[in-house]
Parts: C-alpha cells; sequence; structure tokens
C-alpha cells in the first residue's frame, strides 16, 4: 500500500499542538502517531507530551564510542609493555 | 532597567541581522584582524629566535624556570572559563539574558585554550620532543607520574579543550542549519551543509538536542571547576613559600572566572560595533553582566584577602616572608597595581552610571584583565625570586623582549582565531534568540493589562 503524506502549515504553535493531540485521539485507521513529524525554528519541549515517546539509538552509538575509546586505551597501554 | 531584547523582532530579521555579520562587518574588523597578525608576526620572530638560539634569550634562570611563559598559560586557561559559565552554568539557572552572547563566550572559551597550549610548547627548550610531556606508558623509560598534578593538567586540559568544542559545535547545529538553507553556493555552502548534519528542526531532533546539550553542559561544569583547580594544584601541592595555601583552588576558579567575564564585556563592545548587533548585545544584558562580574571581582577579593590574612595570622615564616617581599619587594609595583586593578577598580562597577556607559566599560574591563594576568605573575615570579635558597634571593627577574614578544602575540594569535570564527560563524545563536523572543512575547500577550487583574 503506498503511503500518503500530509503537509500542515501553522502559523501558530498552540495550534498545532491542538491539532497533533487531536490526531491522536482520533484513532484513524492506519495512522501511527510515530510517523508524525513536527518541524519548528525553535525547540518547544512541551510538544514532547503529546507526541509520547519515540525510540532513540544514540546512547547505543554512545557505548560503542565508550567502549572503543576504553580498548584503545587497553591496546595502547598493553602494546607499550610488550 | 529596559528590555533586554525587543520582543517585536521578525524572526527573518534575526536571521538576516546575523547572517550579515558574515558577510559585511564594518572596517574596523579588518583592522582588529590586521594588528592581530601583525602581533602574531612579533611572537613568531621572538620564538624562531629563542629556538635557535636557545632559552637563555629568554632571561629565564635556574631560579625563574617558568617566567612569563606559565603565568601567561595560567591566565589563558582561565578566560577560558567564562564560556562555560555563561553557557553552561547560567543555561541551568534558565538565565534567559545568556543567550545572544553565550556563543562568543563558547568560542573564547575554545581559543583561549588553544591559546594556553601554546605556552607548553613555547616553554620548552627542545621542542622537537614535545611528545615527552604527553603522559602515557611508553618504550622511553620516561613513566608517567600519576602523584604529579602536572599530569593531571594534561588530562583534564585536553577533556575540556575536546568537550568545550563539542559543546560549541553542538550548540551550533541548528544555526548551522539556518546558514545552509540561507547561502546559496560556494564554500560556505558546503561548510554549512556538512557540518549541520542533516538538521531540519523536527521534534526528534530537537529532543535529542536538548538532551545532548544538557549532558555536556551537566558534563562542563565540574569539568571547568577542576580544570583550574587541577592548575592550582600544580602550586598548592608543592612546597614553595607563597604557593601552599589551602585556598588556592577556589581562588584561581575565582579568579578565572573574573578574568573571563572581563573579558566578555570587552569583546561584548567590539561585536557589537564590528558587526553591528546592538539588536541583540543590549545595555540592559551589559548591566547584568557587569553586575556579574562585580560580584565575581568580590569573590576574587575575599578569597585573596582570606590568603593574605592565613599566611599573616599563620606560623610558616617563610610564607610570611613571601608576602612581605611581594609587597615591599622588587616586584612590589606589580602586586600593587593587581589589587588595584583586581579590587579596587572593579568597585566603579557598581554605580549605576558606569554599567551601561561601553567605553568606560571597555577600558575598565581591559584593566581588570591587565590586573588578573598580574596576579599570575605576582604568583610565580616573587617564590621563584624568594624561595627556600638563599641563592635564590638575588635573582629578581626581568624578562626579556623575547618572553614579552611571545605574550604579547598571544593576544594576536587569539584574537585572530576569535575574529575568524566569528565571521564563518554565526557569533549570536539565532535560533536560542528566537526562543527568548518568542517567549517574551507570549509573556506579554498574557500579561495582564491593568496591574491587579489575577
Amino acid at each position: 500500500m503506498s503511503k500518503r503524506h500530509l503537509l500542515a502549515l501553522f502559523n501558530d504553535f498552540d495550534e498545532a499542538v491542538a491539532a497533533i493531540a487531536e490526531l491522536r485521539g482520533s484513532n484513524i485507521k492506519g495512522f501511527d502517531i510515530d510517523d508524525m513529524i513536527l518541524k519548528s525554528p525553535i525547540e518547544h519541549p512541551e510538544v514532547e507530551e503529546v507526541l509520547g515517546d519515540k525510540p532513540v539509538n544514540v546512547q547505543w552509538f554512545t557505548l560503542v564510542g565508550a567502549c572503543m575509546g576504553g580498548l584503545l586505551a587497553f591496546f595502547l597501554v598493553a602494546s607499550a609493555q610488550a | 532597567m529596559g528590555k533586554d531584547i525587543r520582543e517585536d523582532i521578525a524572526w527573518a530579521q534575526i536571521n538576516k541581522d546575523v547572517l550579515k555579520s558574515l558577510e559585511s562587518p564594518r572596517r574596523m574588523y579588518w583592522v582588529i584582524l590586521f594588528i592581530a597578525i601583525a602581533m602574531i608576526g612579533v611572537a613568531v620572530g621572538s620564538e624562531v629566535y629563542q629556538y635557535q638560539t636557545g632559552m637563555g634569550v629568554s632571561n629565564k634562570n635556574n631560579s625563574h624556570v617558568w617566567g612569563l611563559y606559565i603565568a601567561t598559560f595560567i591566565f589563558w586557561i582561565g578566560m577560558s572559563h567564562s564560556g562555560t559559565l555563561l553557557s553552561a552554568i547560567l543555561h541551568l539557572m534558565h538565565a534567559d539574558w545568556r543567550k545572544p552572547i553565550y556563543r562568543f563566550a563558547e568560542a573564547m572559551t575554545t581559543f583561549s585554550l588553544m591559546t594556553a597550549g601554546l605556552f607548553v610548547l613555547v616553554h620548552l627548550g627542545r621542542l622537537w620532543m614535545v611528545y615527552y610531556v604527553m603522559p602515557y606508558p611508553n618504550e622511553r623509560w620516561v613513566w608517567p607520574n600519576f602523584q604529579s598534578p602536572l599530569v593531571w593538567d594534561m588530562f583534564a586540559i585536553a577533556t575540556y579543550l575536546s568537550s568545550s568544542v563539542l559543546f560549541l559545535y553542538v550548540g551550533m547545529i541548528p544555526d548551522l542549519a539556518i546558514c545552509r538553507d540561507n547561502i546559496h553556493a560556494g564554500w560556505r555552502k558546503k561548510l554549512y551543509t556538512v557540518m549541520s548534519l542533516g538538521w531540519e528542526g523536527t521534534d526528534r531532533q530537537w529532543r535529542n538536542f536538548r538532551i545532548t546539550y544538557l549532558t555536556i553542559a551537566c558534563f562542563l561544569i565540574p569539568l571547568a571547576v577542576s580544570v583550574h583547580s587541577i592548575v592550582a594544584s600544580d602550586f598548592a601541592m608543592s612546597n614553595m613559600p607563597g604557593w601552599h595555601v589551602t585556598s588556592f583552588p577556589p581562588y584561581f576558579v575565582a579568579g578565572a572566572l573574573y578574568s573571563g567575564c572581563a573579558a566578555i564585556i570587552t569583546l561584548f563592545i567590539i561585536l557589537r560595533y564590528v558587526f553591528k548587533f546592538e539588536e541583540y548585545m543590549t545595555l540592559p544584558i551589559m548591566k547584568k553582566l557587569v553586575r556579574l562580574t562585580f560580584a565575581i571581582a568580590m569573590v576574587w577579593t575575599y578569597l585573596n584577602l582570606i590568603e593574605f590574612a592565613s599566611v599573616w595570622y599563620g606560623h610558616d615564616q617563610t610564607a610570611k616572608d613571601q608576602l612581605i617581599f611581594k609587597a615591599t619587594g622588587p616586584y612590589a609595583p606589580f602586586f600593587w597595581a593587581m589589587i588595584f586593578f583586581g579590587s579596587i577598580l572593579p568597585l566603579m562597577l557598581a554605580f549605576k552610571r558606569f554599567q551601561t556607559h561601553l567605553p568606560i566599560l571597555f577600558v575598565v574591563s581591559i584593566l581588570l584583565n591587565v590586573g588578573m594576568w598580574l596576579e599570575r605573575w605576582m604568583i610565580i615570579a616573587p617564590s621563584f625570586a624568594h624561595g627556600h635558597y638563599p641563592w635564590t634571593w638575588d635573582h629578581d627577574q626581568w624578562p626579556s623582549l623575547v618572553q614579552w614578544g611571545i605574550v604579547f602575540g598571544s593576544f594576536g594569535w587569539f584574537t585572530l582565531l576569535f575574529m575568524v570564527f566569528c565571521k564563518v560563524f554565526p557569533s549570536v545563536s539565532m535560533y536560542e534568540v528566537k526562543e527568548m523572543v518568542y517567549h517574551r512575547s507570549l509573556a506579554l500577550k498574557h500579561k495582564p493589562a491593568v496591574k491587579g487583574d489575577y
């Protein structure tokens, strides 16, 4: 099934939040709230309450970076003493 | 007091004003750049001469092994703390007046650290063996002494530099996207496209951005405090008279914040004029900055007095002799100049009439930093000239022109880096100024028309 996109422009941030809240509560078939993207030139943390949590993978990237750094340090010390 | 910023500035106007600063600054910009390059020329000439001839030309000797180089190193490390104060501490305290001015303060942090790092190289006799200062276990049989604060210095400063570069960069991403979308061709377009990392301002990006920025801010505050505490430990953990003082770490941190705030005032005035930022770097913001500087100056003065009192009433006779030597010996004019510029002059900042008088503030802020530079020199030179060993007592040292030339040129190096940064990257945070304007206009909309409406 092809996916259709809908773009809405809002002049006022409160109106955008009200529209998202209404969409979330409307239970439209085939519509997933995670597919909704809100773009804004400034930060609006309050919108997260309406949009809900979304899965984030940044912490895994950080964990891999930390492990690689630790391993590198270990091999540096180990190779210097070999 | 007037408004920190006008709440009716259009967002498009904010973009336009800041983007214009990347293209057409006043002519003074080029004058400053030229002077900075000339100053660097003096430093490069002095360094080449010192490198080819030997460290003797700097007038350093067996007693005075650090001289102006390490004094200036501490000065530049200290200068870097204001960026963390403005961006991280005031960010966590929700002081939104910082928003138009924190970006250049952060840049100042990064470039101060880069300038400070140069002095580690400059004061080495054998520059080609610079990698020996890197404290890692190696096959050269030069094992790092992890009990030495000099080793901690290396780790702390390297961590602080990388963290502040990251903090500066992460905070700039939304603005780099604005630059990318408004500049249509050329190297700038490519640079901003790569650096903005595909920023579109989606709710998810903003969420990740907020969490990342907050995390780095929380990480930076203890790091900044520890960096200058460790620099203070370079002195306090030795038994040199005048250095073995318990209050040195907080004294150094207060001095660092003090000199940094004074430098922010100087750069605020320069950027406001050069890039025509009168709408954003407003006088009410300057007033708050000046009051903050005054408060920190008084903390520094208090810690200074505590140090003098604990030495005077303590039982360490050599430390007391050292204090008397500072106040009455050959370095006395510099010692008293430090007291005057560091503790007496800032009292002016308590008066409202001076808090927004830009020409006076420009001069005073520079003099405050002269005082703070003298403070660092007065920590180092008198202790080397009047140590525990009597043979040091006739070793008053006046730095040679080579040392002065390199110190002088470091200011040019910092200025060059800073001014180039301000021409390539937005020195006022566009998205945060928009937030500031947005929240203030909302507050104005919901404000009762007549007092007592609630």
